[in-house]
């Protein structure tokens, strides 16, 4: 009996182990949609944020013609370089983005350099190429400016503090990488500068109120958790910094931020608190006003957006000469590649959100109606003061410190000196 | 007779994992086909790629270098009775000890990527004397304090990847290690390097010493019943600390391996996302190869080339991430599955054994 059974599956191992010759090589592009590969950093698109996001970019050109033959790869960095060479090699894809340049930077800067016919996009980063090298004409970087959304939450959660006179506001981080002090030191900033800017146009609103009299360095608690998986330490996080007086707390943790989100549902559910009084939260990356009803603003980056733009660069056949002049696409404010959620911005994402079926629609409805209810008891000055921080950023008339873009003007140790 | 049972006896762990394997991929195919993919051409093709194609292999090896030495942390410990988690914690600093000796000290190259790799050991040593100290002395359960430590150690290596070991140009990762300290690629746009040798002949040492000499005995008999062992005159506690030692050193290695040994990067991400599971991975290497130092390459290589299939199903055929890390867990669970349970139950058999033999005995009786 035991023989038999061990001859059958003798016989299905060396089925199974039998090589396939040439298994199933994607077809070659059609000339006007394209074919994109999308490479992202393990877990992929279900952070529900970075990306999630960079996924959102390229199902929306596949199911709008612009891609034909959409391919995604996740990896972890010790993975990267086999499986981007495995993309690269046979050159069946006309673009191939990549989404997380901790992930794959070593890999691509190798292979573009090996493969120079390819044409590459990857977020995040300055393409790092010497001028003879041959992957100069090859890769092109998007870069986003986090430190402008980050000052506007920073200016919103400062405002909501003022007008319910909270003593602080909170910021709750993922683990301490550097383009996360983007974040940090723009909220800090954000809520320092909406207390001067308070202090002359409107200074009723901000006279004896607790947040204005600490000092600068006490207004904002700060908690990088450790790590961005791990909701529980979210919430925990943001328990402490409620009970220690914040009324806002910002989010920049991806899965990590999923708690507390979560802790302001249970906190509003369980002491009877209704909607549009604080605790609030701010979300990131993606609009999360459709996560939770307790959330009055999202930090994005349209990491969509500039999926989309690259696959139309190379649609168009512009991509070598965008390259070539420039080497990367700034996305900020100007172009809208990074903004602060706004209600016009929230019922678009909501519609699509609906039309992709990630939302039913009458789930849909009550997302907005709970928004419409987040908004209505807040002062009007609090969103104009946000609406007046979004156009100086869009003119360029504020300068927002960058230790992740420019580390070498503005370090990490020197502004906590100034702002906490 | 007696020859012919012998043999079957000796064939029992090929068995044991050609039915683990199928098994694995039989759960591998029903999951498929429930999902909607062809199983047969997805598995052939898998494999296929891992282990019949030059990308696949290379890839499969240069995944399988780390894992060996990993695998041999493991294994020596479950052969002195010590159920050591600890490699995960070891491979974290000793990789942070090899990026902050082989980056920040400029020293000439022959003398550099040597000392790098004992600085490595060093640090892997040091850093099993904790839980060592504590098993030998105190008799404290060595799965709680390698956890632990563990932990520290991941933590020790987020700080140092966020502010010491920072690179200002390019912030997602650690400053490189200089090329007088790097391993480079046996095949160039690979990742495969000396290591994997060094890996083959460490297991041919640890096999040596486990059979061959009057300390492997030794450490073999205080794995099979260190009250025995210890009536019989062995020193339990000076082989216990060996075990986590000798285990520290091989799993520093593997911390070299992921950092100076693996072109092109010589480097630790900001997540450290290659280091992370390199040192629970090398149970399931050991488990595999029924803690036989002589079968933990192949078992490394079956780790590896099922991680390594994971970018061709998403490639090939469309599978997503999730799905194919699904694919790959169950495989390898069901793989380290016959070696594993097994390993639990003798150890916990051994654990009232072993507490009995390291207590004190009353009244001076030892050392007469």
């Amino acid at each position: 009996m035991h023989r038999i059974a061990r001859c059958v599956l003798v016989g299905i191992v060396a089925i199974a182990l039998w090589p396939a010759p040439s298994a199933g090589a994607p077809q070659a592009p059609a000339a006007r949609p394209i074919s994109l590969a999308l490479l992202m950093a393990a877990p992929g698109r279900s952070d529900l944020s970075w990306s999630f996001m960079h996924w959102l970019g390229a199902e929306q050109a596949r199911r709008t013609g612009q891609v034909s033959d959409l391919r995604i790869v996740v990896s972890t960095p010790a993975t990267a370089l086999s499986d981007m060479t495995l993309v690269v090699r046979d050159g069946q894809f006309d673009l191939i983005y990549v989404a997380s340049f901790s992930t794959y930077g070593t890999a691509l800067r190798d292979l573009a350099n090996r493969f120079p016919d390819r044409q590459y996009a990857i977020s995040d980063i300055r393409p790092q190429f010497g001028d003879a090298d041959p992957g100069n004409r090859a890769v092109l970087g998007l870069l986003y400016q986090q430190e402008q959304p980050s000052a506007m939450a920073g200016a919103l959660a400062a405002a909501l503090a003022l007008h319910y006179d909270c003593p602080s506001v909170g910021i709750v981080l993922g683990r301490e990488i550097p383009v996360l002090h983007e974040f940090e030191m723009g909220y800090k900033w954000g809520v320092d500068w909406a207390i001067r800017r308070l202090s002359e146009t409107n200074p009723d609103v901000v006279r004896n109120k607790r947040l204005a009299r600490a000092a600068r360095k006490d207004r904002v608690l700060w908690t990088y958790t450790g790590a961005f998986n791990d909701p529980a330490r979210g919430r925990e996080a943001t328990e402490a910094q409620v009970r220690q007086g914040a009324c806002v707390v910002y989010q920049v943790a991806g899965a990590t931020g999923l708690g507390v989100l979560g802790y302001m549902d249970d906190h509003h559910r369980t002491r009877n608190v209704p909607i549009g009084q604080p605790p609030f939260a701010i979300g990131v990356d993606t609009v999360q006003e459709w996560v939770s009803p307790h959330v009055v603003g999202s930090a994005l980056k349209r990491a969509d957006e500039a999926v989309l733009l690259a696959v139309r660069l190379v649609r168009e056949g512009r991509f070598r000469e965008v390259v070539q002049r420039d080497r990367s696409v700034w996305l900020n404010f100007g172009n809208r590649g990074t903004w602060f959620s706004d209600p016009q911005l929230v019922r678009e994402w909501v519609r699509r959100a609906v039309e992709i079926g990630a939302l039913d629609g009458s789930k849909g409805g009550e997302v907005l109606a709970n928004y419409g209810r987040l908004r209505e008891p807040q002062p009007r000055w609090v969103w104009q003061l946000v609406d007046d921080l979004r156009g100086l950023i869009e003119q360029g008339r504020v300068e927002i410190p960058r230790p992740f873009g420019d580390p070498q003007r503005w370090p990490i140790e020197r502004l906590r000196e100034t702002y906490g | 007779m007696t020859a012919l049972r012998r043999g079957a006896r000796r064939a029992e762990p090929v068995w044991d994992v050609a039915f683990a394997l199928a098994g694995a991929l039989a759960i591998a195919a029903v999951v498929l086909r429930a999902a909607g993919y062809p199983p047969l051409a997805v598995l052939r093709g898998a494999f296929g790629f891992s282990l019949f194609t030059a990308h696949g292999i290379t890839t499969t090896l240069a995944f399988a270098t780390p894992l060996i030495f990993t695998g041999l942390c493991f294994l020596i410990g479950v052969r002195a009775g010590i159920f050591n988690v600890g490699a995960e914690g070891v491979v974290m600093v000793s990789a942070g000890a090899s990026v902050a000796f082989g980056a920040l000290l400029a020293l000439p190259a022959p003398v550099h990527l040597p000392l790098t790799l004992v600085v490595a050991i060093a640090v892997g040593v040091l850093w099993m004397l904790p839980s060592a100290l504590l098993k030998a002395h105190r008799q404290v359960h060595e799965v709680l304090s390698t956890i632990m430590l563990n932990w520290i150690a991941i933590f020790l290596v987020a700080f140092l990847i966020a502010y010491p070991l920072r690179d200002r140009d390019f912030p997602a990762r650690t400053v490189l290690i200089l090329p007088s300290s790097r391993l480079d690629p046996l095949f160039p746009g690979t990742s495969l390097t000396v290591m994997l040798a060094a890996g083959i002949l460490l297991c041919l040492a640890a096999y040596v010493l486990l059979y061959h000499t009057p300390t492997g005995l030794h450490l073999r008999a205080t794995g099979a019943d260190p009250a025995a062992a210890h009536a019989i005159g062995i020193d339990v506690r000076r082989l216990t600390m060996l075990a986590f030692l000798l285990g520290g050193a091989v799993a520093g290695v593997a911390g070299f391996t992921l950092t100076a040994g693996f072109p092109p990067y010589w480097n630790i991400d900001e997540h450290m996302q290659s280091l992370l599971r390199m040192g629970f991975l090398g149970i399931v290497v050991s488990a595999m190869a029924r803690n036989h130092p002589l079968g933990c390459v192949l078992s490394a290589i079956v780790v590896a080339a099922v991680l390594t299939s994971r970018s061709y199903l998403q490639l090939a055929h469309g599978i997503v991430y999730e799905f194919a890390e699904l694919l790959a867990g169950i495989v390898v669970i069901l793989l380290a599955l016959p070696g594993i349970s097994r390993d639990i139950a003798r150890w916990r058999a051994k654990q009232a054994a072993r507490h009995r033999a390291l207590t004190p005995s009353p009244a001076g009786v030892r050392g007469r």
